[in-house]
């Protein structure tokens, strides 16, 4: 091979190098830990998942747990949400709840990044961004992941072919992937791959501190047919029925004729692996499972920006919805703001939380100092979350 | 065992990052050159765990 | 080619003619903001109802766990039994009916459509034997609405004596054209939580 030769193929190199290095940096960023304001008063401290399953000890899946710890006998609610990290609405109103939240009678465990390795990526071919910023009133930024709904690669390497879970669930074929995927994976397993260790410290989360509500927040895109539904095991039932009325009552009152699109449904015999079935049917928490309405997430979604993902204005869902081809994922010009889908999971969390006092009094659990509903539509996350210094 | 299989595929990327290194520069042709660097990015990236 | 022609024109006039004869007005909603609660077909009071009441699905849809913590809420002495059996139907004198079909319902009570059938049909045969007060509750929406919530909303219309619906599962005229056909009450809701309105009026104790 002759000098010229070697001449272009070390420049070809070292253009793979630059290439590497300029996307490697905005991968490396998305790996680096969201901050989170810690300054409520109310948290009484900060767990680790790894406190409930120690194999998660120096892993990427070892989330934080907020505690909010009021010393006062009552009942004990599990809010969390980052199951899926691409599922926003779930981890700004697990945010909210950090930064507000007060427990005057019961215990209140709040989980925002549940699958903190999913936070880490994005989804490949899916054009999606990687955060969402916050301009505060004050002039400063928050910033928050968008990451994916499957854990990070890097951090779980490699998917097996055929994986039979302890849910019963098989993963093969077209779930190949789903190994990666909280919500697939629950009651989870001690010693195994990172994700079913982390649905194992869940698991043994609701266990040990006797958790008596589970809520696990998600996000559909338009095209499911059960966007706005709160799914609960059967044991959960009427205290989702009781708590989707006394949320649309409440809203009533407000002056909010229409109350809440809010819908229940049941959780699937045969929905193995998830939150509401395997947690349900494992522990002795009433486990429930909300989904707000994300357009981003839905395979018409229009280009990527932070309009779309902070307003959910989709010109191309609005006309997939006039042209009647939506089930219950409607969408109108005036989309489907992050603030509203928060507010709707906050709604939904607070009453679940409210009703399970109403139908059983000895697990009162009393919140109180979360921004109403209004409140969050109307000032926006940026005039909700608290500056970090 | 999911320990060892992760530290195993880490190594395979490893050593195909490297035999795409390698024939970047044995590469006879532009093309061909351009063709192996597309295959080294990713494996670079892998082996070191950013992506 | 005359023979086609004629052919062609005659199809086309057949197919005019079918959409002009199955064109169906376009459904009028009676709630709105103001106006969340309207009943049609005259009123469906109080007298008309007695004790015991039991609230039962035919489809084991979750819209029945929903009227259960509308009954509760109103403060109503009833059971709740969403998969009770003709004999246990036979027993009460106004039975609540939440109609529409969900496939997780089912399964999570261990029914197949066909055991469900059978069951919605022999408790429809209990309720008129024994003249029951039956009251079809449709509160699910347009998500109760489709081939067999509708096949078992129909059976259970043939014996209701009152329907109370959240006007958005009838976008079209299904449940209004009905009652209007058979003089039968129906009250529409412009929300699921405007059926307290109904529930009180008819079920909430009476202050001493």
């Amino acid at each position: 091979m002759n000098t010229k030769h070697i001449l272009r193929n070390v420049v070809v190199l070292l253009a793979a190098l630059a290439l590497a290095f300029l996307a490697g940096q905005e991968f490396y960023d998305l790996q680096q830990p969201d901050e989170f304001y810690t300054a409520n008063p109310a948290l009484t401290r900060i767990a680790k998942l790894s406190e409930y399953n120690p194999n998660l000890k120096g892993t990427a899946g070892d989330t934080d747990i907020y505690v909010f710890d009021s010393g006062v006998p009552g009942g004990v609610a599990l809010v969390y949400g980052g199951t899926h990290a691409n599922e926003t609405a779930a981890v700004m109103s697990a945010i909210t709840y950090i930064e507000n939240v007060s427990v005057s009678q019961g215990k209140l465990f709040v989980i925002p990044q549940a699958n903190l390795s999913a936070f880490s990526a994005t989804l490949p071919l899916r054009a999606q961004t990687g955060h969402m910023t916050f301009k505060l009133t004050d002039g400063s930024t928050r910033q928050v992941r968008i990451g994916t709904r499957l854990a990070n690669p890097v951090h779980q390497w490699p998917d097996p072919n055929y994986r039979l879970n302890t849910s019963g669930r098989m993963l093969q074929h077209g779930e190949i992937a789903e190994i990666r995927n909280l919500n697939r994976n629950h009651p989870g397993l001690e010693e195994g791959y990172l994700v079913e260790m982390v649905c194992y410290g869940i698991r043994k989360l609701v266990e040990t501190e006797n958790v008596d509500l589970l809520f696990d927040g998600h996000e559909a895109s338009p095209e499911f047919r059960a966007v706005n539904f709160l799914i609960a095991h059967e044991r959960a039932m009427d205290l989702g029925s009781a708590a989707i009325l006394n949320a649309n009552l409440d809203a009533m009152m407000e002056g909010n004729m229409d109350g809440y699109p809010f819908k229940l449904d049941r959780s699937g015999a045969t929905s193995w692996g998830l939150s509401h079935r395997a947690l349900g049917d494992n522990t002795n928490a009433m486990a429930t499972l909300f989904e707000s309405l994300n357009p981003v997430m839905g395979f018409c979604h229009d280009k990527v920006t932070e309009e779309l993902v902070k307003d959910g204005i989709s010109p191309n869902y609005v006309k997939i919805t006039e042209l009647g081809l939506l089930n219950s994922g409607e969408l109108t010009e005036a989309g489907s703001p992050i603030e509203l889908r928060a507010a709707y999971h906050m709604e939904m969390s607070r009453h679940l939380i409210g009703a399970l006092g109403e139908l059983y009094p000895e697990k009162t659990l009393t919140i109180s100092g979360l921004p109403t509903f209004n409140d969050l539509v109307t000032n926006g996350f940026e005039g909700i979350l608290k500056p970090l210094k | 065992m999911i320990d060892v299989l992760f530290i195993l595929y880490r190594v395979i990327a490893g050593l195909l990052a490297l035999v795409a290194l390698v024939n970047i520069l044995r590469a006879k042709s532009l093309e061909k050159a351009l063709n192996h660097a597309i295959l080294f990015v990713p494996l670079l990236l892998r082996t070191l765990l950013i992506k | 080619m005359k023979k086609l022609t004629r052919l062609l024109a005659l199809v086309l006039a057949l197919t005019a003619l079918t959409a002009l004869v199955s064109a169906e007005a376009a459904y009028t909603f009676r709630t709105s903001k103001e106006n969340r609660v309207v009943t049609e077909n005259g009123e469906f009071t109080r007298d008309m109802v007695a004790e015991p009441v039991l609230i039962t699905s035919i489809g084991q849809s979750a819209d029945v766990s929903m009227l259960d913590a509308l009954m509760k809420k109103v403060g109503a002495t009833y059971t709740f039994n969403a998969t009770a059996p003709a004999d246990e139907v036979a027993k009460y004198k106004t039975v609540i009916i939440a109609s529409g079909a969900s496939g997780k319902g089912l399964g999570a009570a261990g029914i197949s459509e066909e055991d469900e059938i059978a069951r919605a049909e022999a408790l429809l045969k209990a309720v008129e034997e024994n003249e029951i007060t039956v009251i079809l509750a449709h509160i699910g929406g347009t998500n109760r609405r489709g081939a067999l919530s509708d096949r078992f909303s129909d059976m259970v219309l043939e014996q209701a004596k009152y329907i109370v619906v959240v006007e958005e599962g009838n976008d079209d005229g299904k449940f209004t054209d009905y009652a209007a056909e058979n003089e039968i009450p129906i009250t529409l809701l412009a929300t699921i939580a405007d059926a307290m309105t109904v529930l009180k009026d008819l079920f909430a104790p009476v202050a001493q």
